[in-house]
């Protein structure tokens, strides 16, 4: 039998666009496993773990990485040039983390003109930063993303599922790594949830007593575990804490806040207008919670004028 | 690529005077996929239906968009066209310039740009239809009637005399209704039981009909010709086959409470035979008062009884019925009239109900037939109180329109039997329709014992103590109070809608009028209307009658049955129903509760949602509310709306490209 030729070491870039640094600190989340992954790729391009300049990635042939993994949300000029050089450079670019995979939290800048954010960060005479855009973007608004590990920060698991396959020559384009279907499915409440409760009004986390083992809605708290893939383990229910919504929408679905406010609307009673308005007392900021990550990616995109996403 | 035929219509002169035709003609042979425009003068007479079928022969279309009036006036008109032409009928689409832009825009370019819009959304949607195929099933021809009181009794009959199986559903432990409770009955004096007895023995005998006592009706889904309903049966505690009404059982039962058949008058044991002359004559074991579900281990009936026929072990039976049609026969209750305090009911001893009197005329009641005051003897002057509640706005606003009648009938048997000497009715104004009920009055009239007092308004009479009699008082029509003394007085309190049917209307899907009465369907010319295709309403439950409008509504309500729901003939399903991708859907029961139709069923292992199919009409709002986009409903998919809003907004092209991405608009 012909022995199987030696699997050449895959050549790797990681980077980061507008971001916090938590999806980098997903990496190393990987711990003692990160030692062996590392010894598995050629990890060509890292510019927080390593020095790695613009040049130095101009220098790689097209296509001569097999992979980058790109986390952050588009936020300025240079960041869609250094998409656009990576999607050159990479034959698999890979949505790393929720404001690549749907803009992010720093998507709800989007409620905002780019003036008005640079005002209001930096007043008048503020840091010379490359050009901002009139909106936030998602990675996938400004190149072709290929595979998407969601999550803010995505799980452990999941990033090691993506280097794996990398490593494996597994990892396949169109994949998000995560569920197909919403995270009720696997929710360890899930079975609490019964069909015909309804939400007289929606009570805030701070404001009640949480039953560590009866679904959310059951409770009157806002959880986004129906508009939400699943795939991150339930952790913030484990925890005691409602599903917001990190891991984007479902399949088809689009537009996860308008899915939230349609389910929202469903499981909502008053018997008047005056009752219904008290209802929604309790949901403070409704943009903020139900578009938490993924307004650019949403069909309204946001309340300023830019071009559309 | 589609092949798109657009037809304008002039809808003779009513489109075209202010939008302008040939510029609408002219935008729309530019859209994607069109290849032919025309204006047709009247696209829904004989002659454009026959040239809209020519024309997708000829044209070899494979899809049409008609602009003219609303879809609801003429979509099913024009899809049958596409039928016989040979296309599938939903490869259409409506744009409606008449309503939406002729009629309602008055500046002439704004309409024409807004009817541009509508067809450009027509256009980009029909390019998305899909054919669908509607399925057929067969229509149900069994009936539920609800209520054995004569007007549901008289239709089970009609029903099963052509032979159609009736399931007739009862709350109570026996058939009949109020009626075999009384004595005799207006306008004619017969006997009540000698009226009732033959036709519910006929029956409780008949192979064609099944009779549900102590039932509920607690869920109906589906439609005419397609109802399942379901139905909840409390336990009777005796099995039926061994029992024969004897009553060993009622005379060891130590419980004693009071009579609901005879109030104010008798007790009764915690296992009953309900009244003397009861069909079925069966004993019932009141789970209530028995001692047993009081935690004591009673079994006096049980061994009293000589058949054996005691079964505590009996259980609820949940069951589910089809049928084809619902009719509604609940009757009427007495209101409370101690909800007036003025007339001293449930405070003075002698004032009792008109039903109350009706038991004790009753030869086998608790009197034996003899009227009596609550200290055993015989009142000299007896006072009937009309209109307690009724007329009244403020109370019941109806006529409850027996009232006055059966005082008549109470007054011929009293003055026959000589149970009082005297009798005087207070009333306001006397409701005596008929020959026969005038002949009754008339055979009054002149009778010393009796007097007629004419109060000023319906319910406005008191009655206070005085002396051990009662003063009734009362304004007169002119205002001043007057005062009669009577021993005993009998209130002839408002008819209401049976005590259930709030719940039942909630179950149903039907509306009650203000006092419970299933009357908000009632047309001039249709007292068995419900306000639900496939659903009737006869008797007492649409409003109060008399036993021939009950027997006549029952009647009523079968023909229209018997006409509508044909043994042979099919339902045509139509395919817009919704449907559930199961890969996507994650169990979450946002859905569940909110399908008005039940459609929605739950199935286990994995957790998940079906669609009923037959029981989906297709709303949408599962779809609407789904938050894993795992609904999808056929003809109004995200793809086709994306497509027509998007069209509308004048980004024609980007309808495809949303079908790609699979877009979808908010939820
Ligand atoms: C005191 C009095 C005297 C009268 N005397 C006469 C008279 O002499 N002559 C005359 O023509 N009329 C008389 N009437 C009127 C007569 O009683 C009614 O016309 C007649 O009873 C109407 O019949 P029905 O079938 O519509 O209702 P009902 O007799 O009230 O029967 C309705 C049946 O439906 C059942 N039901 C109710 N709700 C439900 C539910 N949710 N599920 C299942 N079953 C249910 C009830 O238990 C009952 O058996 C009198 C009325 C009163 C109050
Ligand atoms: S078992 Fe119940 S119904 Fe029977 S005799 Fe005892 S108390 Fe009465
Ligand atoms: S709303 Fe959608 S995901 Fe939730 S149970 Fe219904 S079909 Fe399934």
């Amino acid at each position: 039998m012909k022995s199987r030729p030696a699997r050449r070491r895959p050549k790797l870039g990681m980077t980061w666009l507008s971001s916090c640094g938590g999806c980098e600190e997903s990496i190393l989340d990987l711990g003692p496993d990160l030692a062996g992954i590392l010894g598995q790729v050629d990890l060509v391009y890292w510019p927080i773990g390593m020095d790695g300049r613009m040049e130095d990635l101009c220098k790689v042939p097209d296509g001569g990485l097999d992979a980058v993994l790109i986390n952050g949300s588009v936020r300025t000029e240079e960041h869609v040039e250094t998409a656009g050089l990576l999607r050159q450079k990479a034959r698999i670019v890979v949505a790393h983390g929720s404001c690549a995979h749907l803009g992010g939290v720093y998507g709800l800048a989007n409620l905002f003109s780019r003036e008005a954010v640079l005002e209001r960060s930096y007043g008048e005479d503020g840091p010379r930063l490359p050009r901002l855009l009139d909106r936030v973007k998602a990675l996938g608004d400004v190149v072709k993303v290929d595979v998407v590990i969601p999550g803010c920060p995505p799980t452990p698991d999941r990033v090691r599922e993506a280097l794996d396959s990398l490593i494996r020559g597994t990892l396949a384009r169109g994949a998000v790594l995560a569920d197909d279907r919403a995270l009720c499915r696997t929710c360890p409440r899930g079975e609490t949830r019964r069909p015909d409760t309804r939400i007289r009004r929606f009570r805030r986390v701070h404001e009640a007593t949480l039953d560590p083992d009866l679904c959310f809605l059951e409770q009157g708290i806002v959880c986004l575990g129906p508009v939400t893939r699943g795939g991150c383990e339930a952790r913030c229910v484990r925890g005691n804490l409602p599903c917001r919504g990190c891991f984007g929408p479902v399949g088809e679905v689009k537009d996860q806040g308008g899915g939230g406010v349609g389910f929202l609307a469903a499981l909502l009673e008053g018997a008047s207008e005056e009752e219904l308005e008290q209802a929604l007392d309790g949901l403070a900021d409704p943009t903020g919670l139900l578009y938490r990550y993924s307004l650019p990616s949403s069909l309204f995109g946001g309340r300023n004028e830019g071009e559309g996403p | 690529m589609c092949r798109i035929g657009v037809y304008i219509c002039e809808c003779g002169p009513n489109i075209g005077r202010t939008l302008r035709l040939p510029a609408l003609v002219q935008s729309t042979g530019n859209l994607t996929g069109v290849v032919r425009v025309r204006r047709v003068p009247v696209l829904c007479g004989r002659e454009g239906l026959d040239f809209l079928g020519e024309e997708i022969v000829a044209q070899g279309l494979d899809r049409v968009v008609v602009a003219g009036c609303s879809p609801r006036e003429h979509e099913s008109t024009f899809r049958s066209v596409l039928e016989r032409a040979g296309l599938n009928p939903y490869m259409l689409q409506v744009a409606n310039i008449r309503e939406q832009c002729e009629w309602v825009v008055r500046d002439r370019d704004q309409a024409t740009g807004l009817a541009r819009r509508l067809v450009a959304g027509a256009v980009a949607r029909v390019r998305h239809h899909e054919p669908l195929l509607p399925s057929e099933i067969a229509v149900s021809t069994d009936v539920v009637v609800i209520g054995a009181g004569t007007a549901g009794v008289r239709a089970a009959l009609t029903l099963a005399g052509k032979k159609r199986v009736v399931h007739l559903v009862e709350r109570l432990p026996c058939v009949g209704g109020k009626v075999p409770l009384y004595e005799d009955v207006f306008p004619g004096m017969a006997c009540a039981a000698c009226v009732m007895d033959p036709m519910l023995d006929e029956l409780l005998h008949h192979d064609g009909i099944r009779v549900h006592l102590m039932s509920s009706v607690e869920e109906l889904l589906g439609f005419k010709g397609n109802f399942t309903v379901r139905l909840l049966q409390s336990p009777r505690y005796v099995d039926p086959e061994a029992c024969l009404g004897c009553g060993a059982c009622v005379e060891a039962c130590p419980v004693r409470v009071p009579d609901e058949w005879n109030p104010g008058l008798a007790e009764r044991r915690a296992v009953a035979v309900p009244y003397p002359g009861v069909l079925p004559s069966l004993a019932v074991v009141d789970p209530r008062h028995c001692l047993r579900w009081q935690g004591e281990d009673c079994r006096a009936c049980e061994e009293a009884c000589p058949f054996d026929a005691v079964r505590f072990e009996e259980e609820a039976r949940v069951q589910e019925i089809q049928a084809g049609a619902v009719i509604v026969a609940t009757g009427f209750d007495l209101s409370d009239p101690g909800r007036f305090p003025q007339y001293g009911y449930g405070r003075l001893a002698d004032v009792i109900t008109s039903f109350e009197l009706e038991r004790m005329l009753n030869s086998s009641g608790p009197t034996g037939g003899r009227v009596l005051r609550k200290d055993g003897t015989v009142p000299g002057h007896a006072g009937f109180v009309l209109c307690v509640g009724s007329r009244d706005p403020r109370a019941a606003p109806h006529c409850s329109e027996v009232c006055c009648r059966y005082t008549l009938k109470f007054l011929h048997r009293i003055l026959a039997q000589g149970a009082v000497d005297r009798a005087t009715v207070f009333h306001a104004g006397l409701h005596l329709p008929g020959g026969a009920s005038q002949d009754l009055y008339r055979a009054l009239e002149g009778n010393p014992s009796v007097h007629f007092v004419r109060m000023g308004a319906p319910n406005s009479a008191g009655i206070l103590e005085q002396n051990g009699s009662l003063a009734v008082r009362f304004p007169d029509e002119e205002g001043r109070v007057r005062s009669h003394l009577v021993d005993m007085a009998i209130l002839a309190p408002a008819m209401e809608g049976a005590s259930g049917n709030r719940e039942l209307a909630r179950i149903l899907h039907l509306e009650t009028g203000g006092t419970g009465f299933f009357d908000q369907g009632i047309t001039l010319l249709d007292r068995v209307e419900a306000g639900r295709e496939g659903v009737f309403v006869a008797g007492c439950a649409a409003g109060p009658t008399d036993i021939l409008g009950a027997a006549t509504g029952g009647q009523a309500a079968a023909g229209r049955v018997l006409s509508e729901l044909v043994p042979g003939e099919t339902l045509r399903l139509e395919p817009v129903t919704a449907g559930v991708d199961e890969t996507l859907c994650s169990g979450c029961a946002v859905c569940e509760g909110l399908c008005p139709y039940g459609a929605i069923e739950r199935k286990d292992d994995p957790p998940r949602i079906m669609v009923n199919r037959v029981l989906c009409r297709g709303c949408g709002t599962c779809a609407a509310a789904c938050p894993s986009g795992a609904v999808h409903c056929a003809h109004f998919s995200d793809g086709q709306i994306a497509a027509e809003v998007e069209a509308m907004l004048g980004r024609e092209d980007q309808g495809e490209r949303s079908k790609e991405k699979g877009s979808r608009i908010a939820g």
